[in-house]
């Protein structure tokens, strides 16, 4: 996960944001947005979902009927 | 499509870190935004588009309502769980009133002169006498109660409950609870067109917008916006709903009569709550990705075309730029290298 354009204490937001709603895994820290900004992303929440070749296969994909159908393409043995 | 042509931008005013509840005085000349990361309100001016000042409020102030009759803007301070109350004319903070935990949506019914605090961590509802400054009832809501809108000609006020896909009716009298309407997943933000009977709710999680009936009470039509809607607010002349996508830093323009989308307008990234000018029509958004208010101005006429239903992100099919970020923990970088011939997703987020 990315936390972004957070301006003000952007770690300790972040902390208290991923205790609060038990996030685990790693969270990195974009705190001006400029790497959001370069993906040309206005807003959040965004996921993007990158395959083994390092390309991006999906941009968006936030609702639970999009999460479900992106990851059940993605996830196909032969997708 | 209805362009950004249609609705020229014109301009963002820089205010506090993390805007969020916005009001605006078209009489008065004035807008006021509860800035949540630099814990105060900005005032600016509406016709020169400048801050006038900063007035300093509790700690994460979210929502705003403004008393033009009390002569009051009142802000919901989520971490210090208070309601700053603010003297339009001194813009002074003359009084902080305690409320429940995390108050984190406002509401003002100035005909009954009550106000209305969601508070979000106890699923509550603080009414406060809008002249006395005072706490005059604490009503129950459900799981996440947050924003509310009065209903004068029902003499109702609604709160949403986000944690509950519900909305709690309250007495506007009495103060008492008296019914609840099923929502969809993830209610955000309310809007009540009292006159023609219906209420627009943001579903932020969905990217919808629910329209309840309030004779009914119940959803009659669910409408797709844009990802992530956590703002809403009603065009001058009632033909207008504004839904603000906090997901794609765009306002979704909506046909009333339709349910159409008939434009998106790009504002700052990551808008949050919006309000409208009554006056002119001028529509004012808090984005507090970028710590501004985006500023336009609705002026289609007629039917726009279709908006384009295939659009497609550029980065789709594309390698993904290469990145070092340091690491919440303990600050060192992480690259996209490390992830080299893995299937993986980043997700954006924010804390606000």
């Amino acid at each position: 996960m990315v936390n972004v354009w957070e301006h003000v204490d952007p770690r300790r937001e972040a902390l208290h944001f991923c205790k609060i709603h038990n996030i685990q895994g790693t969270v990195l820290i974009d705190e001006t947005g400029e790497y959001i900004t370069r993906l040309g992303l206005r807003g959040v929440p965004h996921n993007v979902v990158v395959d083994k070749k390092g390309i991006v296969q999906a941009v968006g994909v936030t609702t639970p009927d999009e999460v479900r159908a992106t990851l059940t393409k993605l996830l196909l043995p032969f997708g | 499509m209805g362009t950004s042509e249609s609705f020229p931008a014109q301009g963002a005013i820089p205010v506090g870190y993390g805007p969020e509840g916005i009001a605006v005085d078209g009489e008065g000349r004035r807008g006021y935004v509860a800035c949540a990361r630099s814990d105060s309100v900005a005032v600016f001016d509406l016709d020169s588009r400048e801050v006038v000042t900063q007035v300093p409020v509790g700690r994460e102030p979210i929502g705003l309502v403004h008393d033009k009759q009390g002569g009051h803007v009142f802000t919901t301070d989520a971490r210090s769980d208070v309601v700053s109350v603010i003297d339009t004319a001194t813009l002074k903070v003359v009084k902080q009133i305690p409320v429940q935990h995390y108050p984190a949506g406002a509401g003002f019914y100035p005909e009954r002169r009550k106000v209305y605090v969601g508070n979000t961590a106890d699923n509550t509802v603080s009414v406060i006498d809008a002249d006395r400054l005072e706490v005059i009832a604490t009503v129950p809501a459900k799981t996440a109660a947050g924003s509310l809108a009065s209903d004068p000609v029902r003499d109702r006020v609604y709160c949403v409950n986000f944690g509950d896909a519900s909305m709690t009716v309250i007495d506007g009298r009495s103060n008492e609870p008296i019914g609840e309407i099923k929502l969809d997943y993830a209610p955000c933000k309310i809007a009540v067109d009292a006159p023609r009977g219906r209420a627009y709710v943001a579903n932020s999680l969905v990217s919808t917008v629910a329209v309840v009936d309030l004779d009914k009470q119940e959803v009659v039509e669910t409408l797709t916006v844009e990802r992530a809607p956590v703002g809403m607010g009603l065009g001058r002349r009632g033909d207008r709903i504004y839904a603000a996508n906090r997901g794609t830093g765009r306002v979704s323009v909506i046909d009333r009569q339709t349910g159409r989308e008939w434009a998106r307008v790009p504002v700052g990234k990551a808008p949050g709550d919006l309000a409208v000018d009554q006056l002119s029509g001028t529509v004012y958004v808090s984005d507090a990705g970028t710590s501004t208010v985006s500023v336009f101005q609705d002026r289609l006429d007629g039917e726009p075309a279709e908006l384009p239903s295939d659009w497609r992100h550029p980065l789709i099919g594309k390698p993904l730029p290469s990145f070092s970020l340091p690491d919440m923990v303990d600050g060192r970088p992480r690259t996209s290298e490390e992830y080299r011939g893995k299937k993986y997703i980043l997700n954006f987020f924010a804390s606000w």
